[in-house]
């Protein structure tokens, strides 16, 4: 363990939010209320999977008193958006894909009105044969969803393949086929997972504003300012700077806010109506209309040495992309980078295909592809293990990749923890390699994740006040409690307390670039801004003491207040003396940084979970669970924590309960009755610990946190279900339903 | 056709003329205009709206505004401003039980009625008592935890 010498970082700080939060002040995005007059606005939704658009006849709507706007395709210039392929519209034209796709929108007066003149919109639908599976798009005979796919414009990363395949995406390494034939056993097995919901507590919500100069003011619960401002304005074909997005306090984001939703509705609305519109999903909306975690079939082929070794291994997954291509295009994009697991395996190809159905866009939810990829890696670890007579635990300690392992994707993989998380876990748990059961129908299963953490590109800046304390001004909203850790970062540079630091959220048109705030990157992306921010007014500051201290800026530090010559506590000058200084002269100070798109670090983490199973019912209880986490350096260890805790929780809620189901081509639990997210009494004892070694990138060698806790649930649980009772359930979720079956079958 | 309604809010008379259809959740953030109560699924199966009527915890959204007539309703607000939290809300931050915080609301007038009828509560009572308010970002170990030490502040302050 690493040893912290340090004032700040490090420091189990209280969040700085806590008080606004815990007294009801934080503002949301449905608890705006802007001055005079606001009109509640809501969205007409197509109730079709698949149709085509006939006609739209509003003009029973129109006649509602009470009724000020209705807006269109017709109102909206003619543009295709979308952030990896622009592919769909702010306003469905003539095809509506999926149950909840975007037709017409009306404000009104009152929430109640606007629900009446809905009904009152005539759209005259002719439906089209829906593609509700992922399989059955791929067939030769299926429907085209985007028939003029091969018009689309790639924005990023997406690899359009024809059909209804929205990315192709393919790596190797060596020979699988050859090295297969050469194994000395090969194992097959098809692992699936359904969609998932991100659940967050507060529905997305916004509020349009139509400015006096014709530009426009959109305040959104989002996760990514800068990326929807910019498909925002690319849906009303205006560049830019004319639209300024104010994030708000977001209620739970988890990946799925980060898509558009119904912000150019709002403002295409207020454009109309002359007043600022605010909408506001209700819960139903919600599920129907957010971007869930794709479902996965994954078919995995391992080939194994007697020795003990994984020779080859080859995946091929299939995701349900839903009607759009949103994260789902991003999450084929990334996975053969991190789908290779946390093993070192010569001979390995991963083939990842994306396609569209007539579902809500999948997108990203937490490590997107991470749970699913490992739920079929470490079963089959753990199944292999078993089959060929090995201690399950050696057979992973024998093929985890090395530091320095060269990943298929070619980067080379630094600070590799794994040996070392794995070890944590197991004097965490008190693991025992002895499977022997516990006790009848309990068990105790592991597993070992890994993922990715990253990078892209972000900008801060740090104003000194004249007092000394300091500001710091970021366009990045603050999901895991990441603006205390930004600030405990301000505070250790400049050596000033917490409460000299402010961490102020500004809107895309006060705040430089940020990166969105997700993919376990702001820490690093924004943190490494905010650290060159910082030292950036410290350089300034120092050069401002050459003169006073008599002494180069090599031999200063920052001492409470003071700049002082090292070693030498007597010669120092006060901060405040020197900003006086700087405005005689040089001017205030006030510091910038960058950081560019970075290369992904990888992270990983051992989970283990105790199970009881009733094989009369198959009701899974989850007696307890531990989890080691390789984390860099915690910046602030009792964030790091809750992000582990809060992952696991959503982590057994995909594994045991968790999945949208369509019956009819439609999504047959729109609601927390139904779609059943865990409770406090599904949550066993957790406890975690933290492997800290400094990452050799990152604010002082901090690494991204929030996803990869996630990433070894599903595994650990269906492998405690395993020693449990002997079957094994290879599709999440792990229902009752299921469980009690394939307990069945074997009896 | 609206109806007059008069309540005891956070100590205050709050008084409106009301639908009858009105929730007593859209009554106490659009008429009184206090928006720390949430508005998660208005279904009654998160919690996010959960305030205390006559000191009894309830899903304000399944509750009509005028059924609250002439009663007292508190809400986070009533529990404590930003300047002088609650012991319940500080042994919260103090727990780093908050993340987002949009559940935050209806888990400290979960809490508060728990200690109010229990105030040593053991760690079954807690689970149950907040197995109405969902929240998706703690995994619930640190509001469980925050909850032990809201008891213990309360008792202490008590002495």
């Amino acid at each position: 363990m690493a040893a912290h010498t340090y004032n700040q970082v490090g420091k189990p700080i209280p969040r700085i939010d806590n008080a606004s939060k815990l007294a009801g002040q934080a503002i949301f995005a449905e608890d705006l209320q802007p001055a005079g007059k606001m009109l509640h606005g809501l969205v007409l939704r197509s109730p079709h999977p698949h149709a085509r658009i006939r006609s739209i006849d509003t003009a029973r709507a129109e006649a509602l008193p009470g009724v000020r706007a209705i807006v269109t395709a017709q109102d909206l210039p003619d543009r295709l958006v979308g952030r990896y392929l622009a592919d769909e519209r702010a306003l469905a034209t003539d095809t509506v894909r999926f149950v909840g796709d975007r037709v017409a929108a009306v404000a009104a007066d009152t929430r109640e009105v606007a629900q009446e003149a809905l009904g009152l919109i005539d759209v005259d639908y002719e439906q089209l044969p829906a593609v509700m599976d992922a399989f059955d798009a791929l067939e030769d005979i299926a429907p085209l969803l985007h028939p003029r796919m091969a018009e689309y414009e790639v924005v990023a990363m997406a690899a359009p393949a024809g059909g209804n395949i929205c990315s192709l995406n393919e790596l190797s390494r060596g020979d699988p086929e050859k090295a297969f034939a050469q194994a000395d056993r090969v194992f097959e097995e098809v692992y699936t997972t359904g969609m998932v919901h991100q659940a967050y507590l507060e529905p997305h919500a916004c509020l349009g504003i139509h400015n006096p100069d014709g530009s426009f003011t959109v305040h959104s619960s989002t996760q990514a300012p800068f990326q929807l401002r910019g498909m925002i304005a690319d849906a009303l074909a205006v560049s830019h700077n004319r639209v300024r997005l104010v994030p708000t306090e977001i209620g739970g984001g988890f990946g799925g806010k980060i898509s558009m939703q119904d912000e150019v509705a709002a403002l295409a609305l207020a454009r109309k109506s002359g007043y600022p519109v605010r909408i506001v999903m209700t819960r139903r909306e919600d599920f129907l209309c957010g971007t869930p975690r794709a479902g996965f079939h994954i078919a995995i082929k391992t080939g194994v040495s007697n020795d003990a070794k994984l020779i080859a291994r080859t995946l091929d997954i299939l995701l349900d992309g839903g009607a759009y291509a949103h994260g789902g295009v991003l999450v084929s994009w990334a996975l053969p980078n991190f789908a290779e697991g946390p093993y070192n395996i010569p001979h390995l190809r991963i083939t990842a295909r994306c396609v569209y159905t007539n579902k809500p866009p999948s997108s990203a939810f937490r490590a997107p592809g991470g749970p699913q990829v490992n739920f079929a890696i470490e079963s089959e670890m753990e199944r292999i293990a078993a089959e060929m007579g090995w201690d399950a635990v050696d057979f992973r300690r024998n093929n985890l990749m090395p530091d320095g392992h060269v990943s298929t994707s070619g980067a080379t993989m630094d600070c590799v923890m794994a040996p070392e998380t794995l070890d944590a876990a197991l004097a965490l748990s008190g693991y025992k390699t002895d499977q022997t059961r516990p006790a009848p129908n309990r068990g105790r299963g592991l597993a070992v994740g890994n993922w990715n953490v990253g990078g892209m590109a972000s900008a801060a800046v740090v104003k000194l006040n004249d007092d000394g304390s300091a500001t710091l001004l970021t366009g990045v909203v603050d999901l895991t409690g990441v603006h205390t850790a930004l600030a405990q970062i301000v505070a250790e540079v400049l050596d000033l307390a917490m409460d000299q630091v402010t961490v102020k959220t500004l809107d895309t048109e006060s705040a430089p670039h940020a990166t969105i705030a997700a993919g376990s990157q702001v820490l690093k992306s924004m943190g490494d801004a905010a650290l060159r921010a910082t030292e950036h007014v410290r350089e300034q500051l120092f050069a401002l003491a050459v003169e006073p201290l008599d002494a180069p800026p090599s031999r200063m530090e920052l001492h409470q207040g003071d700049v002082r010559v090292k070693g030498a506590p007597g010669r120092s000058v006060p901060v405040t003396n020197l900003l006086g200084r700087a405005m005689a002269t040089s001017g205030p100070v006030v510091g910038q940084g960058a950081t560019g798109n970075y290369k992904r670090m990888p992270s990983f983490g051992t989970h283990v979970a105790d199970v009881e199973v009733d094989p009369d019912t198959g009701q899974v209880q989850l007696t307890g669970y531990w989890a080691s986490q390789d984390v860099g350096i915690a910046v602030n260890p009792v964030a790091v924590e809750g992000q582990i805790h809060g992952a696991i929780v959503q982590g057994i809620g995909m594994t045991l309960s968790e999945e949208m189901i369509f019956h009819d081509d439609r999504l047959a639990n729109a609601n927390f009755l139904d779609y059943k997210i865990p409770s406090v009494l599904d949550v066993p004892p957790i406890e975690t610990v933290l492997v800290e070694q400094p990452a050799v990138d990152g604010p002082f060698g901090a690494k991204g946190i929030g996803e990869p806790p996630i990433v070894p649930v599903p595994a650990a649980i269906a492998n405690a279900i395993f020693h449990a009772v002997g079957v094994r359930v290879t599709s999440l979720p792990i229902t009752p339903e299921k469980l009690r079956k394939a307990i069945r079958a074997k009896a | 056709m609206k109806h007059p309604l008069s309540l005891n809010l956070n100590g205050d008379m709050a008084e409106n003329l009301v639908e009858a259809r009105t929730s007593l959740l859209t009554f106490i953030r659009e008429s009184a205009g206090l928006t720390g109560t949430k508005r998660g699924c208005e279904e009654g199966e998160c919690g996010g709206c959960a305030v205390l009527l006559d000191g009894r915890l309830v899903d304000s959204c399944l509750i009509l505004a005028l059924e609250a007539q002439g009663k007292t309703v508190t809400t986070v607000e009533g529990l404590g401003d930003p300047h002088h939290l609650s012991p319940v809300q500080s042994a919260f931050a103090e727990s780093g039980a908050s993340q987002c915080g949009f559940c935050i609301p209806g888990m400290l007038l979960a809490t508060t009625a728990l200690l109010d009828r229990e105030p040593d509560p053991d760690e079954a009572s807690i689970r149950e008592a907040i197995s109405g308010n969902l929240c998706r970002c703690t995994g619930y170990t640190r509001i469980v935890k925050a909850i032990q030490l809201a008891a213990k502040l309360k008792h202490d302050g008590q002495n």
